[in-house]
């Protein structure tokens, strides 16, 4: 693939500073063959930039090409153009390979912890698993269940004993074990109710931050990353529309589709308001 | 004037091991034309008292107390009697409008099934009145609608064909769990505000099970809030959500994110 070529030959004079980003994305685009041989471009031109101790929220409605790009920046998707680099070195597509080790330190929290956690392994194993891939660090995984506030005796369990909740917080501790520079979640609160999320979203910006870790939090709901979040990326047909610290996003949107988002926010204020009609 | 009036019901389910209380003296009234929302945490209850209206509770599970709809018991009816109520009198809306679908059927199909079991009319009849309730729940193009699968549409697209299928039978109890949770907030608009036109327009009395406030303070017009299965609070929207008398409430709406308190 060219864009590939030419990520590596970019990064090849580009050494990595401590001004310099922590995770950069250069113009990436995203393309899927519809059946029938169209195609559908599901990331368009997007650039964006992760500073350290970040934390980046990235909303948009479904099908805004937001999963898409978090899986472009774990290399489970391969760029159709663009370049992604994270830390100096070019994020390269997984395909059938092993992670090269240096971009373990993109580690991702996915959506649905039903899905992403081994049923068959007891989650001491599947925290050593990811433990081993970072040695040099100081968890453990007893001090890993603490951090996501798990009762201890939780290691030797297997993953269906816990509710949708506990089961995020397994997946957030297997992700912070690796030891993380960037911490992926892709709509990692979507599927649990409305008094959780705010909860697991602060304990997932505490656990990063605290860790040095920058986090990239994507979620379609804006309410939540504006409690979390230093900057917001606003994301609309896999353009980003607008990029702004959080407060500015909510307080002076300037794009109309962010204007749009945050009007469609139902208010907790008991006035029977349905949000977008006067 | 009441249409389902739930009094003390007790709801335990006893598995192999273990009994469990879900319900303890649950009471509270559904009014036709108006929408009655049920918040709770995970696991409270809510889902489980629309499901017990409907005679869904799961195997095992014990009902006592009283559910009256109509001058009829629900409570204790035998399973047949139930059957003919359901779907017709006492209808559903899912959370996920994805899966509360048959992927290799069509829409058409789906949403006439249940009218022409209990009302026995043609083929054809119930097509024309599929269209004509599709159209009413504003799905786009209904005469093209009926023949799709359900991949063909949208979340909110789907969803507003699930209130056409709860509607089709003209009933007059609407349970609605999380109907919008699925969706995003631009969609889930939209859905509030069919919600709450079907409610009026058709006099349906609306249970509406969700966790959101927001969702809540939008379209219920009294407010019920559950912790562990026992009513907590119960009351006007407005009173419950400005001035929260359990502090049970108080928390939860303190929890929202970006709740200005």
């Amino acid at each position: 693939m060219t864009s590939i070529d030419q990520a590596s030959t970019a990064s090849a004079d580009q050494t990595p500073t401590a001004g310099a980003p922590l995770l950069s994305l250069d113009s990436v685009a995203c393309e899927y063959r519809l059946d029938g041989g169209g195609r559908f471009r599901a990331v368009d031109g997007v650039s964006l930039q992760l500073g350290r101790s970040e934390v980046l929220g990235l909303v948009g409605e479904s099908g805004c090409g937001k999963s898409t790009l978090a899986k472009l920046i774990c290399g489970l998707e391969r760029p159709a153009g663009g370049s992604i680099t994270f830390d100096g070195n070019p994020v390269r597509a997984l395909g059938l390979k092993k992670r090269a080790q240096e971009l373990l330190g993109i580690q991702m929290v996915f959506q649905n912890p039903y899905a992403s956690l081994n049923p068959r392994r007891r989650i001491r194993d599947q925290l050593e698993d990811a433990l081993a891939l970072n040695p040099d660090g100081s968890w453990t995984v007893d001090s890993l269940l603490d951090a996501v506030d798990l009762p201890s005796d939780s290691a030797h369990r297997y993953s269906h004993s816990f509710s949708g909740g506990q089961r995020q917080r397994i997946a957030i501790a297997r992700a912070l074990a690796a030891g993380p520079k960037v911490l992926v979640g892709d709509e990692p609160i979507a599927s649990l109710d409305a008094f959780l999320q705010a909860r697991i979203a602060r304990m997932m910006r505490d656990l990063a931050i605290d860790s040095g870790a920058s986090m990239i939090f994507i979620s379609h709901d804006l309410s939540v990353v504006r409690d979390i979040a230093d900057r917001v990326a606003v994301m609309e047909a896999g353009r980003i529309v607008e990029v702004a610290p959080t407060d500015q996003i909510w307080d002076d949107p300037q794009h109309p589709y962010t204007k749009k988002l945050l009007a469609a926010i139902p208010k907790v204020d008991g006035k029977g308001i349905i949000p977008g009609s006067s | 004037m009441s249409m389902i009036s739930i009094r003390d019901l007790n709801l335990s389910v006893t598995t192999s091991k273990q009994t469990a209380h879900i319900l303890k003296d649950v009471s509270f009234e559904l009014e036709a034309g108006r929408i009655t929302g049920v918040a709770g945490a995970s696991g409270s209850g809510k889902t489980q008292t629309g499901l017990a209206i409907l005679g869904l509770s799961p195997a095992g599970a014990e009902l006592s107390g009283s559910i009256g709809f109509d001058g009829v018991e629900l409570v204790g009816m035998p399973a047949k009697e139930h059957n003919r109520l359901r779907g017709v009198q006492l209808s559903m809306v899912f959370q996920d409008p994805a899966s509360a679908f048959h992927p290799m059927l069509s829409v058409g199909d789906q949403i006439t099934d249940h009218l022409r079991h209990h009302q026995k009319v043609s083929k054809r009849e119930a097509l024309t009145k599929a269209i004509k309730i599709l159209g009413r729940t504003r799905v786009p193009h209904p005469e093209e609608a009926v023949k799709k699968y359900p991949h063909q549409f949208s979340g909110g697209q789907l969803q507003r064909i699930a209130f056409a299928s709860a509607i089709i039978c003209d009933p007059k109890v609407l349970i609605a769990d999380e109907p919008t949770t699925a969706l995003d907030v631009t969609v889930q608009a939209g859905i509030l505000r069919l919600l709450r036109e079907l409610c009026d327009d058709l006099d349906l009395a609306v249970l509406l099970v969700t966790h959101d406030f927001g969702v809540l303070s939008s379209v219920a017009d009294t407010i019920v809030v559950m912790k562990n299965g026992v009513v907590v609070e119960s009351g006007e929207r407005e009173a419950v959500i400005t001035a929260p008398q359990h502090e049970y409430t108080r928390s939860l709406i303190e929890s929202l994110p970006g709740a200005e308190v």
